[in-house]
């Protein structure tokens, strides 16, 4: 882990200097399409702490990600409550609902196949509830947030710094806790859980951690992406929004920081490309994804990950070991 | 007062009697064994000890103190360790790693500070990090410390778990099938090992063989199980000689020829 | 009244309950949920439109045409995507998911095809409905209740004594015996999508003129897991009274509480029963050995 002094000394700092510079010279849609990727790096470091490192399949993340927006634009337009609060207060919120999810859950300490289809079920239901709420939702027609709510004076530029701060802060915490005994915490219970519950961690706490971390992430995400977009709708959040954002995970590379960061940076950035050929852009998606599965499971990240374990395989060779690459 | 005492213990699975009043003691720095047919409640009674399993009747006392029914990660606290039969090593990390995993509870570090990379946080780490190395010493996979687990051949996984099981700096030690599929050498490596944990650390080992050599070269006294009973216990030539141990396993071995 | 709603809770049921008898056998056979179950209910529908309305062969050879071709894309289906991930023991986690995406492919290919919007199937009866004692129903919606009800006996038959049935689960039980007795298990696994696409496009031919047909109706799945673990995901009968109790439930609880709540239903099941009765009705329970 790395205190936030060092965290500037590293390779990160000129990415962040080209972040910081680079909107001036870009223009309003291209400022928001940016703004998505740096919403989606949040979005996407969340769910890998619950997905990749813990191993736990949850299908809930495009829901806390819709209910980080819903909560983010009725705090701030229908509750009137401040704007910074109500942005932090979304996640926060989204987290405690997840926490209420948990509690359900942990009686029975399911795990695997199970908690997909529970977490797919509480999904379903969230959207749900995004629809047929209409008095606090919009309903069908959506949730807007009016520009009076917003940053007054280049609002693109301000909601561009505001994700950039944020995206910063979330991935420097959350890469310090993957670099702590918090992460060797995480993988430990995916690749053994009942070894993990012999070193002494108490799994069933760590996995409601996880969950509820990855919630906040996803509800801050949200809310920035109700400040952007300034109008959502419960079909943003549904099956098809959980695909993408199993895609990145997946196409990036699960259980690696960098991983989140390429899934998170690549598929936005594709979309753009391929917009002219918006019709064909979904089969697109689900067919990598479907390879990605078969042939890449570890992502593009994970092609790195092989040339990496040097020094250990080096040992290995020399007494004669075969590895496993 | 003995350090770990197992006071007729009990455990059926649906109508089937796995462990049947079993009692057995323990004292600090011994290293005993545990024998008997297949299917004889050896794992059982471990699952029962480390808290994976819950006990029917009886109780479990670690000196002196009730520890029935804890929950595993309680029961490392108390300073009970165990292997798995199966390698469960986390194939996902490097060997230093996993030893780091073992380290977990003694990281003081709370998690908004390891968040936020306080120096006392990462000074723990390289304090942590450091221990690690000396287990990896003590058990001489210094060297490999940043293989992949995924990588290591069965000899080496063995020691690694049971690194992993040191880490914890336990008072008691439980191995199922340590030398599981190991050759000479490498079993020999291992109860040199065993023998630095029992009489270097004072650390207690109760280990499932079936490496019959192996049990009887290693053990201060072997206890011997049959169909969820205690048959036996003694020292291994006490056991090696008792008439009724022997009916045990040839007993089987019989029944099993003559079926063919 | 409430004996229309009883009478269409179990049309809608016995499709459910047919598509949910695919989704466990599979499930017990290779311990995978088939999330792209519901696009056989899709392909089924859609072939059967194609053969039907479009070419204009008969209703009984588009029905058998499309129900077989559905088929075989099953088999296709479970031979490129399924088998080498089984066969390499990925995680089940990434197998549901590969079947989720798969889902998602086929439902946008088929927008691609057949465009977006709904289409109305033509009715292979005369649509005017029996009387009988006061309840309407008409010629379709006894197909399917018929229908559904034969091919239960049937397949109850098949497992009970035809000696691919045996196999079948044999494999389901223990698969490694299963091999070493000499059962070809990998073909075990063909035939089984084989059948579970063929339950699931049954229900969508015969349940498309009742409804219309529309690019998104593999989200017949959502009811159809719902089902399932009703009765207990490793129970077959279980889906089948699944199937029947959400569809009842649907239209009860539609008609008198609220229509809103027909969504909803199959979603509060599987929340339900997965917290409070996991293995379903019927289903038994797994054990984990240490």
């Amino acid at each position: 882990m790395i205190g936030l002094k060092k965290a500037f000394d590293i390779k990160i700092a000129p990415i962040f200097v080209f972040l910081l510079v680079v909107p001036l010279f870009l223009r309003q849609y291209h400022l928001v399409v940016l703004n998505l990727v740096l919403i989606y790096v949040i979005v996407i470091m969340g769910y890998n702490f619950v997905l990749g490192y813990t191993g736990l399949l949850s299908l809930a993340h495009a829901a806390f990600y819709g209910l980080g927006a819903y909560s983010t634009s009725i705090f701030i337009v229908t509750l009137k409550i401040p704007f910074y609060i109500s942005f932090v207060g979304g996640g926060i919120f989204t987290a405690l609902v997840s926490l209420l999810i948990c509690f359900l859950l942990l009686k029975t300490d399911l795990s695997g196949l199970y908690l997909g289809m529970v977490t797919f079920a509480f999904a379903e239901a969230l959207i749900w509830i995004f629809l047929h709420w209409e008095k606090m939702t919009g309903g069908a027609f959506g949730f807007a947030i009016g520009s009076k709510y917003t940053f007054q004076g280049s609002p693109y530029l301000k909601n561009y710094y505001l994700s950039l701060l944020c995206a910063f802060i979330l991935v420097w915490f959350g890469a310090n806790l993957i670099n702590s005994k918090v992460g060797r915490a995480f993988k430990s219970i995916r690749d053994s859980e009942e070894a993990s519950m012999a070193m002494g961690i108490d799994t069933s706490s760590y996995k409601l951690f996880s969950f509820v971390l990855s919630a906040f992430y996803a509800g801050i995400g949200g809310g920035l992406y109700s400040i952007v977009m300034r109008q959502i709708y419960p079909g943003n959040f549904g099956l098809h929004e959980s695909l993408k954002q199993f895609s990145m995970l997946i196409i990036g590379g699960q259980g690696t920081i960098s991983g989140a960061l390429t899934g998170a940076f690549i598929l936005p950035v594709l979309t753009e490309v391929l917009r002219s050929v918006s019709v064909l852009q979904d089969l697109f998606y689900c067919l990598i994804l479907v390879l990605f599965i078969m042939f890449m499971p570890k992502g593009i990240s994970g092609l790195r990950l092989k040339k990496r374990s040097g020094l250990g395989e080096k040992v290995l060779r020399s007494r004669n070991i075969q590895t496993l690459d | 007062m003995s350090l770990l005492q197992i006071v007729d213990v009990s455990r059926a699975f649906g109508g089937l009697l796995a462990l049947d009043q079993v009692s057995i003691s323990i004292e600090k720095g011994q290293l005993l064994s545990l024998i008997g047919p297949n299917g004889a409640g050896k794992t059982t009674l471990i699952n029962l000890i480390s808290g994976y399993y819950r006990l029917d009747k009886g109780k479990i006392l670690l000196n002196g103190k009730d520890i029935s029914n804890q929950k595993p990660h309680v029961l490392r606290k108390a300073g009970i360790a165990r292997t798995f039969q199966r390698s469960e090593l986390f194939s996902s990390m490097t060997v230093v790693e996993n030893i780091l995993v073992g380290l977990h509870n003694g990281i003081r570090t709370n998690l908004l500070s390891a968040g936020i990379g306080l120096r006392k946080a990462r000074e723990e780490e390289e304090a942590k990090k450091k221990k690690a190395m000396e287990i990896l010493d003590f058990i001489g996979m210094l060297e490999l410390r940043d293989a992949r687990a995924i990588d290591l051949p069965l000899g080496l996984r063995k020691v690694l778990e049971l690194g992993r099981a040191i880490a914890i700096a336990p008072k008691v030690l439980l191995l199922d099938e340590p030398v599981g599929g190991l050759n000479e050498t490498e079993a020999l490596h291992l109860e040199q090992i065993f023998k630095r944990i029992c009489y270097g650390l004072e650390v207690a080992i109760l280990l499932i063989e079936h490496n019959m050599n192996f049990v009887m070269r290693v053990s201060e006294k072997i206890f011997v199980l049959d169909y969820g009973k205690k048959i036996a216990e003694g020292t291994p030539q006490e056991v090696k000689t008792n008439p009724i141990v022997i009916e045990a396993y040839l007993g089987k071995q019989d029944a099993r020829t003559s079926r063919c | 009244m409430i004996y229309q709603q009883i009478i269409s809770g179990l049309i809608n049921g016995s499709a459910y309950a047919s598509v949910a008898v695919g989704l466990v056998m599979i499930y017990k056979a290779t311990e995978i949920v088939n999330f792209a179950q519901g696009e056989f209910f899709m392909l089924g529908a859609y072939f059967a439109y194609f053969f039907y309305s479009t070419l204009h062969l008969s209703y009984p050879v588009a029905l058998l045409v499309s129900v077989l071709l559905v088929g075989f894309s099953g088999v296709i289906l479970e031979r490129i995507s399924i088998r080498p991930l089984i066969n390499r023991k990925a995680h089940v986690a990434s197998i549901f998911m590969i079947t989720l995406a798969l889902s998602a492919s086929l439902k946008s290919a088929n927008r691609l095809i057949s465009g977006e919007f709904e289409k109305p199937f033509p009715t292979a009866f005369t649509p005017t409905p029996l009387n009988i004692h006061g309840t309407f129903v008409n010629r379709q919606q006894l197909l399917v209740l018929g229908s559904t009800f034969v091919i239960m006996i049937i397949l109850a038959m098949f497992f009970k004594w035809s000696r691919l049935g045996k196999a079948m689960r044999g494999t389901s039980t223990n698969r490694l015996l299963a091999s070493l007795l000499g059962i070809k298990v990998q073909g075990i696994f063909s035939m089984t999508w084989f059948i579970a696409a063929v339950l699931g496009a049954l229900s969508g031919v015969l349940l498309a003129p009742i409804i219309l047909i529309y690019p998104d109706m593999g989200g017949i799945v959502s009811k159809v897991i719902a089902a399932a673990i009703i009765g207990g995901l490793n129970s077959l009968p279980g889906a089948v009274l699944g199937g029947i109790i959400i569809g009842l439930a649907e239209n009860i609880g539609g008609a008198y509480i609220s229509t809103s709540l027909t969504d909803v239903t199959a979603f509060l099941s599987i929340i339900l029963f997965l917290v409070f009765r996991p293995s379903g009705l019927f289903g038994k329970p797994v054990t984990k050995r240490v």
